[in-house]
């Protein structure tokens, strides 16, 4: 295989990940840096933690993974799966020597797990605490990552879908800062889908 | 965390119902009776006793214990001494004593008020956390007239000043606002394990995703939601109106709700909507001129006639941009209608004949799923009885025919064909069973129903494959 441009990222915190261009350049905010002549120096990413980037690492990995598969097997149909497992390759972590290692809550499974389907390991990546899940869709839109964007947006639409404001409220933590009259005026202006 | 013990630590504090009772370092082997909490001396001093006085060198009793407002505390430890307390409230001051010898962390409580009372530096340095029912019941109870008893010089030298603002506690029962020098002690009041309750950013990307009732639900939920939800054009240019809401939607809220899309929308879809009439239709065409897909599929009041003469009169105004129409189940459909539809829709003929997605009979409970396909029109010519309305595809393999060349066998309207309510195969000649609602399923649909032990459904006629049913 010919050797791959790796492109070099920092976290927030410091902690730098070494990836392929493909894979990098499935954020168009990394793709344009790149293009803007900054591939080869370290990008820094300061509103992106170094658990969150590894995730969506992982993500774009296995993504890149697949499409190279498809299009490999467009032409030569005899290609086998396994390949997919091979090319997902786990993001190379070179710890800053002065920063203390901090220990990524990885799921090692994660990388032997493989579903029938992408969308079945969408819906498993995407299958993470709250906090998590607003951490990479906030991250995924810095980085423009449309798929990831629109795959945890769903997943947050998933949680709220059919549920009573207050029932919304309380899976968010959300206070209700409405005066009594207003919650009664917004109340009745909805009256009408809840009779 | 380490203790620090270059500063003299406080002699212990002791809050009675009230009233400060400082200064001395074993206050509580002391006039025990006269605290009202009802304590059993016996076990108390059983435990003070086997504590080691002042194990680090500290110049302070082993503990220091805030007694009744505290009884309640519902706390976890190393183990230590629980064994030999029989009465809660001395859970709590073996707790503390643990806290004081120890650096122990407390559960924190249902009540979701975690204080971190970091009181000075030299008092709490392991940051003590308690996590406290400091409900108003207890503090209520105990008078908890901390304030201004408090602030006496022991107070003071301990950097504990509770302050008057615990008044304002007795008030708010959970806001709990310490007042300023446990607001420096990072007294932390807010809601566990969350953003201090404002909805977080990732919730507006997520609105574009929910559904129409959705939408109206999260507009109540808070101020910042109400307002994206309804100053962003965006979230209202395709609306889509099924169960639950197609029965209760009228003309006007039809109009309000188009209306939030600024003249934008691009996509509406009413799905079997009983109370919308030509009129209310005619206004939402009228003022929404980018609208581009449209369905009335099912809508009894919304008359084809209404709809081509709105139609007509958009196109003769230049403002007519709908490329893509759904009005299957209107009664009504003339020849003179189609043509002027395929006018205005500009079709020509050969696209409706051009491959496209099959379409199957999906039950009749909900026929009207907007097709995702791009025919400009869903209706067509029955081939075999060259009524106009919607035509089926058969789902059967034995029916289809070669790819690319779909057969005409088994293509046809509802009545020429009958089908499968729940899978949509073709019914002719063959065993089926009558449902309830009289209509038709086939033999392989009927014993799927019984397959499954746990959820035997019974012959009421509802879908239970798992479409969306209208109920």
């Amino acid at each position: 295989m010919s050797s791959k441009k790796m492109i070099t990222l920092k976290s927030s915190d410091g902690r730098i990940f070494e990836v392929e261009e493909a894979v990098a350049q499935e954020s168009q905010t990394i793709k344009h840096m790149i293009e803007d002549g900054y591939g080869n120096s370290v990008i820094p990413l300061p509103n992106v933690t170094g658990r969150i980037l590894y995730k969506i690492i992982e993500f774009c990995t296995k993504h890149v993974a697949v499409e190279e598969d498809i299009k490999q097997k467009s032409v030569e149909p005899t290609v086998v799966v396994e390949d997919v497992k091979q090319k997902s390759v786990e993001p190379t972590v070179v710890e800053d020597v002065k920063q203390k290692s901090v220990e990524l809550p990885v799921d090692d499974d994660a990388w032997d797990a493989e579903p029938s389907d992408i969308d079945e390991w969408d819906a498993q990546f995407i299958d993470v605490d709250e906090s998590t899940m607003f951490e990479l869709i906030v991250a995924s839109n810095y980085l423009n990552i449309k798929r990831l964007m629109d795959l945890s947006a769903q997943a947050i639409a998933d949680m709220m879908k059919d549920k009573t404001v207050e029932e919304i409220r309380k899976i968010f933590n959300i206070q209700n800062d409405f005066t009594p009259e207003e919650e009664m005026k917004i109340r009745n202006e909805n009256s009408w889908a809840y009779e | 965390m380490a203790l620090n013990f270059s500063h003299p630590i406080v002699s212990p504090v002791r809050i009675r119902n009230g009233y400060f009772n400082g200064g001395d370092s074993y206050g509580f082997e002391r006039d025990r009776t006269e605290r009202s909490g009802g304590v059993s001396e016996s076990i108390s001093k059983e435990v003070i006793d086997l504590l080691p006085s002042d194990p680090f060198d500290m110049n302070v009793s082993t503990f220091t214990y805030i007694t009744d407002w505290l009884e309640n505390l519902d706390l976890e430890y190393g183990g230590f001494g629980r064994n030999m307390i029989e009465n809660n409230q001395y859970n709590l001051l073996a707790s503390l004593n643990l806290v004081w010898t120890n650096v122990v962390r407390f559960q924190p409580f249902s009540t979701d008020l975690t204080l971190h009372p970091v009181i000075s530096d030299a008092f709490f340095q392991h940051g003590l956390e308690l996590g406290s029912t400091l409900e108003s019941a207890n503090v209520e109870r105990h008078g908890l007239e901390l304030g201004s008893t408090l602030e006496s010089t022991n107070v003071e030298r301990h950097g504990l000043e509770l302050g008057s603002t615990l008044e304002s506690a007795n008030a708010e029962r959970h806001g709990l606002e310490l007042g300023s020098a446990l607001e420096s002690a990072n007294v932390e009041s807010s809601s566990y394990g969350d953003d201090e309750g404002v909805p977080n950013a990732s919730l507006e990307f997520a609105l574009r995703f929910l559904s129409l009732r959705d939408l109206l639900s999260v507009q109540g939920v808070c101020r910042s939601l109400r307002s994206s939800v309804q100053t962003d054009p965006s979230l209202w240019m395709s609306i889509n109106v099924n169960y639950p809401l197609n029965e209760k939607i009228t003309d006007d809220i039809l109009f309000e709700l188009t209306s939030k899309a600024q003249g934008k929308l691009k996509s509406l879809s009413l799905v079997e909507c009983p109370k919308i009439t030509d009129d209310g239709f005619k206004r939402v065409l009228e003022t929404n001129l980018q609208l581009a897909k449209l369905s009335v599929a099912g809508c009894t009041r919304v008359s084809v006639e209404g709809i081509v003469s709105t139609m007509k009169k958009l196109k003769s105004e230049g403002t007519l941009c709908i490329k893509h129409l759904r009005v299957g189940g209107l009664c009504g459909m003339k020849e003179k209608h189609f043509e002027d539809l395929k006018i205005l829709l500009e079709i020509h003929n050969c696209k409706l004949q051009n491959n496209h997605k099959p379409r199957f009979f999906r039950g009749g409970h909900n026929p009207y799923l907007l097709c995702d396909d791009d025919l400009p029109i869903d209706i067509e010519h029955c081939p075999k009885c060259q009524r106009l309305g919607l035509v089926y595809d058969c789902p059967v393999e034995d029916c289809q025919g070669e790819g690319g060349n779909r057969s005409q066998v088994c293509r046809g309207c509802i009545l020429c064909i009958p089908r499968c309510v729940d899978c949509g195969c073709c019914i002719n000649d063959s065993e089926y069973e009558e449902t309830f609602f009289l209509d038709r399923r086939c033999l392989d649909c009927s014993w799927s129903l019984f397959d499954d032990d746990d959820n035997i459904a019974p012959f009421t006629g509802e879908n239970s494959s798992g479409n969306e049913s209208s109920g």
